[in-house]
């Protein structure tokens, strides 16, 4: 062991100082006596210096032992192998490793237990820390000789021995299982990794600041970017700018509370569309704790978020038009309490949605009256599931009201019971009033149609009158002339006075047709021949008429009989007949003719009387007069004749009625029932 | 018939015509009765004379109308209208047209009686009006229309490119046919003649 020069001469200082303490400098006065001072420094300085030596012996003593322990129970293999290769040292873990006794190992050669795969790399790295000095590190699978096998890592370290050789220390680590769990861990990365690709989630990681570390495939095509491209960006570069704020303030909240979190946000992809993505997001942390990042898993849910705007526009324009629909909505509870209620229906009531909801039952908004009828109309509504056109008088929050229509259809619940109802309501207050007017109106236009109809009435029974009163009055007159004068011509005053009572019959004749008209009493019925009745009205109308005319009849023969009274029949066919026989005459028809048809009508079960002439017709303006009581073409008559014909055929339940052509003379037909 | 007391009875009632007809007669007028105004169209003239008694309400033409066809056939007869049922604008519009009266019936026999006789009378009048006027010559009538319009003898003249002495001549033959006296009177005549003239 070399003593280093600053050692020795701290030794002689102390060497020195220790003389000194034991003898005063004066005494050293003679050179003997500086010799002597000189040995006793020396003597002194050897006792320490062996005092020293012992003291480190027994420190090496206790270094060594502890070294020894250290080297010989570490948990690494150490050994020293000579610059050929050769095993100068080994410790016990080493040669545990490779599985021999330690006396066997010394002066083999280390190569031999090296895997024959590595035994080029192994030689190579050798030469290499002999030649460089560099500290090298490798593994190396190593063979024990009984052929079973290790991995190991070696790491190299060259030193030179005091006789200047080289040795090459290694320390030896069994890596067996790192290399396995290593295995193990690239294997389950692979695994990890490939369903991460599979998956139908983007997955994203990113660094404290944002900055993206890792993505899966899917992550990709959500983005729209690759991979690498990616890698270079924060995921705030992906995020939609509107999104932004939120996005980031929900990061930093997560980064400090560590809960995971989900929220929906939107991405730009690389082509600028946005795309609607829900994320769940977590927070990394390291081993220690450490928190080193983010993980989110992102879902593409554009689709879903179209089907969501696609379902928010429908839902908004189905309450749209709920709302603001012309008819009141309303859907009651089984208990009768309104649970829903559109805005029209509110107006109409005067509350607003908050009085109502939840509160406001049918009793509330109906006035007595109409909550009886409600009540009473329940059990089958019930029953049939559905109510229409129920008539409503509801009451407003003010306390007036307004008729309602109401139709309603019954909820059931999966019992079938009646769980709640749904009801449209119409406000019919207007049409209400446009009713009660109408019938204003048509009570008004019949008062002036009465009004006139008796203004005519007065009118043709004036005419009427007027005419005989005219007449008699000039022939009273002329016969009380003929009186005054010298001698009387009394035939002329007979004949004035015969006239006058004529036309006052006239006058009388005409009144009672009038309270015919007006008064119809009750009538006997019958079962009759209508065949017979024809014939025998035809030869009336034939002997109370000069005018010669041609007739046809066209009976069906074997007709039932008809059923009405046989009088009012005589009179309406009497009537015809004489308006037709009259019109020719009128006219001056040159060959007048009659065609009476009697026929089973279309309509089962009624007879058909036709009768035609072949007169001038009925003027198109005179036709929708026709039937108008007073209306007559004639010069006699007061025009009663169609009107009480018409009416006679209506009471025994037939129809009477004109068919509509022009110039080939007039047509009538009128119906009476059978009498089976 | 150039009786002017003859009295027309025009009424589809036959029994209104046989009454009135003897009434008439009773009165001591002649009565001719017909039952249609085309009866009567028939048979009367511009010449005709005497009076109308027409019914309002007939079939086919009816009174009015036969008022209007007489006037544009220049048959100056003057008419009394009876009606059954008379309405106001029927009755101012025949009286406007220059009927007599307009009646309605049952009419109070004097009053139609009266009727008649004014009628008669008027027609005579209008008749023999119109048999003056007819003797004037053409040039004597346009003489006659400006001066009764209030011309002067000579604006006469200027008007009809003849001299003032000619229109004086004209003018004193004129006076002399219509028996007029004084200008004052010549329009009168003119006037009546013209009121049957124009509808």
């Amino acid at each position: 062991m070399s003593k280093r020069p600053d050692e020795n001469s701290t030794l002689r200082a102390e060497a020195e100082a220790r003389l000194a303490g034991a003898q005063p400098p004066e005494a050293l006065a003679l050179s003997a006596e500086v010799m002597l001072h000189e040995l006793q420094v020396h003597q002194i300085e050897l006792e320490m210096q062996n005092e020293e030596l012992r003291r480190m012996q027994l420190t090496l003593e206790e270094s060594r032992d502890r070294y020894v322990d250290l080297y010989e129970l570490a948990p690494v293999g150490y050994l020293t192998l000579t610059d050929t290769g050769m095993i100068a040292e080994i410790n016990l873990t080493c040669a545990a490793l490779l599985g021999e006794e330690r006396q066997r190992l010394v002066q083999r050669r280390f190569s031999a237990y090296v895997a024959s795969g590595g035994s080029d790399r192994w030689q190579r790295l050798f030469i290499n820390v002999l030649r460089h000095g560099n500290k090298e590190s490798c593994e190396l699978a190593m063979q024990r000789s009984d052929g079973s096998s290790f991995d190991a890592q070696l790491d190299c370290l060259r030193k030179e021995m005091a006789d200047g050789a080289l040795h090459v220390r290694i320390i030896l680590t069994d890596i067996t299982e790192r290399k396995q769990n290593e295995l193990l861990l690239r294997e389950s990365e692979e695994r990890l990794r490939a369903i991460v690709d599979q998956v139908v989630v983007g997955i994203v990681r990113t660094d404290l600041a944002g900055h993206i570390t890792f993505v899966n495939d899917r992550f990709c095509d959500i983005s729209g970017y690759t991979r690498k491209e990616l890698l270079d960006k924060q995921w705030q570069d992906l995020t939609h700018p509107e999104d932004m704020q939120n996005s980031i303030s929900v990061y930093k909240q997560m980064m400090q509370d560590g809960q995971p979190l989900s929220f929906e946000k939107r991405y730009i992809r690389k082509n600028g569309m946005a795309v609607w993505v829900s994320i769940s997001a977590s927070r990394l942390s390291d081993a220690e704790g450490h928190v080193i990042g983010g993980l989110a898993v992102v879902v593409d849910i554009s689709r879903r978020k179209l089907a969501e705007d696609a379902l928010r526009k429908s839902s908004e324009e189905i309450a749209d038009l709920y709302n603001h629909s012309p008819c009141g909505y309303h859907s009651l509870d089984k208990d009768g309490i309104i649970r829903q209620i559109n805005d029209t229906e509110l107006a109409w009531l005067g509350y607003t949605r908050d009085e109502v909801i939840g509160k406001t039952t049918a009793a509330d908004i109906l006035t007595p009256a109409s909550m009886e009828n409600f009540w009473k109309s329940y059990p089958l509504f019930i029953k049939r599931g559905f109510i229409q056109d129920l008539e409503l008088e509801m009451v407003r929050k003010d306390g007036t009201t307004f008729t309602g229509l109401a139709s309603a259809t019954a909820i059931y619940g999966p019992g079938g019971h009646y769980v709640m109802s749904r009801s449209t309501i119409l406000d019919i207050t207007e049409r209400k009033q446009l009713e009660r007017r109408l019938l204003e109106y048509r009570n008004e236009m019949n008062n002036l149609l009465n009004l006139q109809v008796a203004a005519q009435t007065a009118a043709a029974i004036a005419h009427e009158l007027n005419q005989p009163l005219l007449a008699i009055s000039s022939y009273s007159g002329a016969a009380r002339m003929l009186l005054q004068t010298e001698k009387p011509d009394l035939v002329k005053i007979r004949k004035a006075v015969m006239a006058s009572e004529q036309q006052a019959q006239r006058a009388g004749k005409s009144i009672r047709e009038l309270l015919e008209f007006l008064s119809i009493k009750e009538f006997p019925v019958e079962a009759f021949d209508l065949n017979q009745e024809i014939l025998g009205v035809l030869d009336t109308a034939r002997s109370e008429h000069e005018l010669k005319f041609h007739y046809m009849l066209h009976l069906e023969a074997g007709l039932p009989q008809v059923w009405g009274n046989r009088m009012h029949v005589h009179k309406v066919l009497l009537n015809l007949l004489h308006n037709g026989i009259e019109a020719m005459q009128q006219a001056g028809v040159p060959s007048p003719s009659l065609t009476v048809t009697l026929s089973s009508a279309k309509n089962k079960g009624f007879a058909q009387v036709t009768i035609q002439d072949n007169g001038p017709g009925i003027d198109k303006v005179d036709l929708q007069h026709l039937f108008e009581p007073f209306f007559t073409t004639k010069s006699k008559g007061m025009g009663m004749g169609l009107a009480v014909s018409r009416s006679l055929i209506e009471m025994n339940g037939g129809q009477l009625w004109l068919e509509p052509q022009q110039g080939h003379g007039a047509i009538f037909h009128f119906t009476l029932p059978f009498a089976i | 018939m150039s009786d002017a007391n003859v009295v027309f009875v025009i009424d589809d009632d036959e029994a209104v015509r046989d009454a009135l007809s003897m009434l008439l007669e009773a009165a001591g007028y002649t009565a001719a009765v017909f039952q249609t105004a085309a009866e009567f169209l028939d048979v009367c003239t511009p010449a005709t004379l005497g009076c109308i008694i027409l019914d309002v309400d007939m079939p086919g033409m009816d009174g009015p109308a036969l008022q209007q066809e007489l006037l544009r056939r220049k048959v100056p007869l003057p008419v009394i209208f009876l009606s059954g049922k008379g309405t106001i604008p029927v009755t101012v519009r025949t009286i406007k047209t220059g009927a007599i009266d307009f009646l309605t019936k049952p009419v109070d026999r004097t009053v139609l009686l009266d009727c008649v006789q004014k009628a008669l009378t008027q027609g005579e009048e209008i008749q023999s009006i119109a048999l003056r006027l007819a003797a004037l010559t053409e040039r004597e009538h346009e003489v006659m229309k400006l001066a009764v319009a209030g011309h002067t003898n000579k604006e006469i003249g200027q008007r009809l490119g003849i001299s003032y002495r000619t229109v004086e001549i004209h003018r004193t033959h004129v006076m002399h046919k219509t028996g007029a006296t004084n200008l004052l009177e010549l329009a009168r005549i003119a006037d009546a003649f013209e009121a049957h003239r124009i509808p």
